[in-house]
Parts: C-alpha cells; structure tokens; sequence
C-alpha cells in the first residue's frame, strides 16, 4: 500500500515538474549529445602573448574541447593499468626521469583512497602524450591553454591574477587536495590554483640557443615590457607560467606538474 | 711522404698502445666501442619513437632504420635564410673529420620542422643545392611526429605566421642503438664534443 502510494506521489512530483518546467522560456536546455564526456567546448577566439612579438602579436584558436578537470590518479592508473609500458617501473628512461609517479606505492597502486580524485603528478610530456592518445585525445596547444585558463574564475570575488598570485605563494603541505576547486567562466575547473599543466608544445618558446633568431626571441621575451620590476600583475602570473615552461624538458616528471586533454572540435 | 710518416707513427703508436692496454684493466675501454649496446641505451634510444616520415627519395622511414649507423642529427628548413644553412655548414665540416674508415657507419641526418613546404621533392632539391652525399638523410614528417622528435632531441621550436620558424640549434650525435652520446647546442660552439666521439668509433 506504501509503495503505491509512493508511487503515484512520485509520478504526480515529475508530473508538476514537467507542469512548471514547460511554463518556463528559459528552460534548460537538453545537452547537447556531440559534447564528448568531461569536456568543455572553448569557443573560437584569439590567443594575445603577453610579450612583443616580432611579427605577430595575436593567433587565432579555432573551438576546441577541454577536459573539465585535470587527469587524476585514478583515472592515470585505469591508464597504466591498460598500458603497463608506461608503469613506474618499466617506462623507458627515454620518456620518463627516475622521478616518474614516485609518489605512488607500486605501479599499480598509488596509495590511499584520499589521493583517487586529486590531480596525478610527476608524469612526463610523453606520459601525458601516451594518456591523451589512448582516451582518443591529445594534449591542448600553448594558445589554446592559454586561450582557454585566460577566462576569469566563476566562484571568486577575486581578479585572477590575485587568485594566481595568492596560488604562488601558498606553500604546498602535504596531498594535493581533488580536482574541482575554482572553476572559470568557461566552465573549466583548476586551470590555476591546483598543478601547473603539460601543453603540446611547451618547447615552442625558444629562449636559448644563440642564432639570431633565437636571440630576437629572448630579447621579445624579456624585453617588451621594460625592466621585470615594470611588469604589471597580469603579465607577471603569465610570465612565470612561460618561464616554467622554458625550464622543462620532455621527460621530466616533477611534483605540481599535471594535465588535461583536449580534442579538436568540428568546425 | 710527411703524410705516410704521420700514419706509419700512429699506428705505431696504436699497436703500442694496444698493447700496453692488454696486460691492464683498461682493456674494457678499448674494447667498449666494440660491445652490443646496453640495455640502458636500449631504453634510452630515440628508436622508441613511433613516428612515421619520408625521406628525400619518397620512401618510407622510420628512426630505427637508422640502428646499427652513428647518426649526425639536426633539425631545420629548407627556407630558412640564416642559422639552417649554417647548420649543414656545421655538419659538413664535422663529416670532413670522420675518420676514412668509418665513412660508412656515420650517417647524416637533417628533419624539417617544415611539414608544409618540405615536401620530400624540395627536400631533394635541397640535397642537390647542397651536394650533400649518398650518406646523407633529409626527413619529412607530420607535426605530432616532428613535435615529439623535438622533445627527443631537446629542440626547442616555434612556427610563426609568417610560416618561417624560430628555433634552438642542436646538432645531436647518436650511438648505435640510438641513445643520444654528444650534444652541441648554438651556431658558435665547436662541435669538437661531437667530432672527439667520433674519431673513436
């Protein structure tokens, strides 16, 4: 009897609902079913480097799709546990340095359960790659990680460089909290605040070397906007991220440095 | 006459050297160069990748093609006007100082960063304008495939709008089983780290 009663009270509830939903102009919408799972579509629009470029001061970055959040540990063993090349203890020295997933207990356990939604770190640009490629994904450009972490953050009162600023100078205790904290105007979570993240080409800035070319490169880099002192906010959270960068190589794994994955989008 | 003196004296001296080198422990490093490569340049070779390319001729080519030969590696494009043609320059004066009988094992190696206007034809071309020999390689590629080789040879590059490229110079030299051995970073820098390896194969 109190199950048929449940019953009719619960089809009269969605019934209602439908009642009010359909009263509605603005009802939501129905998802879109193209939208790949976990991802975000990031409009078209046009990536401004923060520095002087000789040439070019601007690039256009055709809609893409982002993952949500960056990859966490279990999400990055699912990925080990398919491709056991790219274990902590057989990946090739090649695509990983002896720091690879050092945190994690064995190859395929990563340690407790509180560590299962926070972001996986210590991977290599290769893993990352790897990971990307086997999800049917790849990893976002410069410009379109740029383009995209560029949008302001939803759930605070703050500027974005403060929230970065705020970020860079809190020392990091302990494990990683999970992924979800600050989600930006794109609906993009943790783009700031969490890791830094691998992209594509992160070896695009060429900051050594000693042609000519490269040197106009260092001198656009360091020079466009005045002494480092002169800097405003906004180019300064940039410029450590483009600095950061310029330090890594390929098959670094180091603590703080995760991903995400991106995909092309049709148009 | 001063010439074959010169080369009667060295390999004197090498016989001697030979030698004195088999009543001690360092032997080992004599007969080094000869050994199968190690497990840790197996995992350290860049044979591992998985690109696909096409060199000069319109053939099909993959890195591990090259196992077995001691390549001279760089990274450039055809249309480059200033710091690639230097770059060949480099390489072929390291290749003017491989020893005569190891002409044959050492290889020379050139990937365009410029997947579309290096097509195999022009890298030909290129080749021809050059007179580089038969033992020279000229690679084209997909950009996942050259983005990833530049991570391997730690070649730092960027395609700008105006389809020209800025990049790091590194010549990068590998040993037989892939694994990179010297490395000489910027146009000025004496590749001596490079030659110095490769009067020893």
């Amino acid at each position: 009897m109190k199950k048929v009663l449940k019953l009719i009270l619960s089809a009269m509830f969605i019934f209602i609902n439908i009642c009010l939903s359909s009263g509605f102009e603005n009802a939501p919408a129905t998802k879109k079913a193209v939208l790949p799972a976990g991802m975000v579509k990031i409009p078209q629009g046009r990536y401004t480097f923060f520095f002087k470029k000789k040439n070019f001061k601007d690039v256009a970055v055709k809609a893409f799709y982002l993952d949500r959040y960056p990859v966490t540990n279990k999400e990055y063993l699912a990925f080990v546990k398919a491709n056991p090349e790219w274990a902590k203890s057989k990946v090739a020295k090649l695509f990983a340095d002896s720091r690879y997933l050092e945190y994690w207990k064995s190859d395929d356990v990563y340690g407790d359960r509180s560590l299962d939604n926070s972001p996986v770190i210590k991977v290599s640009w290769f893993a990352a790659k790897a990971y990307s490629k086997w999800k049917g994904k790849r990893l976002p450009t410069l410009a379109e990680w740029e383009y995209a972490a560029s949008a302001g953050i939803k759930n605070s009162k703050k500027s974005l460089e403060t929230v970065i600023i705020d970020w860079y100078g809190k020392p990091t205790t302990g494990n990683l909290p999970a992924v979800g904290v600050l989600e930006n105007k794109y609906n993009v979570f943790d783009l700031h605040g969490l890791v830094w993240e691998w992209v594509f080409d992160f070896n695009s800035i060429v900051m050594d070397g000693d042609s000519r070319s490269n040197t106009e490169i260092k001198r656009d880099l360091f020079c466009a906007s005045g002494s480092f002192g002169s800097v405003n906010r906004k180019d300064y959270t940039t410029f450590m991220r483009f600095a950061y960068r310029g330090s890594l190589k390929a098959n670094y794994s180091v603590a703080s440095l995760g991903f995400r994955c991106a995909r092309n989008a049709e148009n | 006459m001063k010439k074959y003196l010169k080369i009667t004296l060295y390999s004197l001296f090498a016989i001697i050297y030979l030698d004195s080198c088999s009543n001690n422990k360092s032997i080992t490093e004599v007969k080094k160069v000869e050994v199968k490569p190690t497990v840790e340049d197996e995992k350290a070779s860049i044979y591992l990748a998985s690109g696909k390319w096409t060199n000069q001729n319109g053939k099909p080519f993959e890195l591990k093609d090259l196992k077995g030969k001691v390549p001279v590696v760089a990274m450039v494009f055809t249309s480059c006007g200033y710091s690639c043609p230097r770059m060949v320059d480099a390489l072929k004066n390291i290749e003017k100082q491989v020893p005569a009988t190891k002409k044959d094992d050492v290889v020379f190696v050139l990937v365009s960063f410029d997947s579309a206007k290096d097509t195999p034809e022009v890298l030909k071309a290129f080749a021809k304008e050059k007179a580089l020999g038969k033992n020279w390689i000229l690679l084209h590629g997909e950009d996942a495939d050259i983005r990833e080789l530049s991570m391997l040879l730690d070649v730092k590059y960027e395609k700008q709008p105006n389809g020209l490229f800025a990049h790091s110079n590194v010549i990068n030299l590998l040993n037989r089983a892939g694994a990179i051995s010297a490395r000489v970073e910027g146009l000025n820098e004496n590749p001596e780290a490079i030659v110095k390896k490769l009067r020893v194969l």
